[in-house]
């Protein structure tokens, strides 16, 4: 946690800034009928209100090569391009949780993998509406 | 491709309040050394490492988009990563790496797509902002 919620008053929302940061892991270890794993990770963030929601960026951490790969992900490994063949696909959503932000990250491979995900939350709103 | 940006700018940078630092661009061709992998020229493949910016103060984020560029007309330029054409043969995907080349900045950017990229018209040209930040607090890169 790297704020608070007076910091969250305080920022111009104009320019976005970092009011969160945290981690998390996923695993994707359910086997889906296309030769697929799956596998979904969600967050709560209590002290961050889910409307109006705010911009939410997020990398997947890959550290056996030391690399970040920002989310969206979609690798495809297909030559044949007539058809989707995706060997891995990492996305996050922003719902609603008890009127906190929730953020769930969910994750397809072709190989059963554990990472770890880093995720930032900025004070800009998407919108100034009640979406969630 | 613009250097607009010094060490120095990166030291002041609240790394709360992310920050543009640089700005840059280049152009793919199917006979740069690390752009095609796998065939018929599936996987187009671009690193550059940046040696103004540190690793070990920030982790960094950046924004790509790539564009075609035809005759010198602007074409179209999806923001990365993008998907288009679902199931044809105009299928691309896109993915963004941060990583760190002796402690400076390393960027690949992997365009899939069924492309032919032999210097004629269009052109693919993927252009990229870096933002001073900090993903994470942890030294993770």
């Amino acid at each position: 946690m790297t704020s608070t919620n007076k910091l969250i008053a305080d920022t111009n929302e104009s320019v976005p800034r970092i009011i969160y940061r945290g981690k998390t892991t996923i695993t994707n270890d359910t086997a889906t009928s296309n030769s697929q794993y799956y596998g979904t990770a969600s967050v709560t963030i209590a002290s961050i209100k889910a409307n109006p929601p705010h911009v939410v960026r997020s990398y997947l951490y890959d550290s056996g090569n030391r690399e970040l790969k920002r989310l969206p992900v979609y690798d495809n490994a297909s030559v044949d391009m007539t058809t989707p063949a995706f060997i891995e696909s990492t996305y996050h959503s922003l719902d609603s949780d008890g009127g906190s932000l929730r953020i769930t990250f969910t994750r397809y491979s072709v190989i059963p993998e554990t990472f770890t995900i880093y995720y930032n939350v900025y004070s800009t709103e998407i919108t100034s509406g009640d979406i969630l | 491709m613009q250097l607009l940006t010094t060490d120095r700018v990166t030291e002041d940078t609240n790394p709360l309040q992310r920050k543009i630092v640089y700005r840059g661009s280049m152009t793919v061709l199917d006979t740069d050394a690390d752009a095609v992998i796998g065939s018929p020229s599936s996987t187009h493949t671009k690193t550059v490492t940046l040696p103004q910016l540190s690793t070990s103060e920030m982790t960094y984020d950046v924004d790509v988009a790539y564009a075609f560029i035809q005759s010198a007309a602007y074409s179209y330029s999806p923001t990365a990563p993008a998907i288009t054409s679902f199931g044809t043969t105009s299928q691309e995907s896109m993915t963004t790496k941060i990583s760190s080349d002796n402690g400076k900045l390393k960027l690949t950017f992997t365009l899939y797509g069924n492309l032919v990229l032999d210097g004629s018209d269009p052109q693919l040209v993927f252009y990229y902002i870096v933002y001073a930040t900090k993903i994470t607090d942890e030294d993770i890169l």
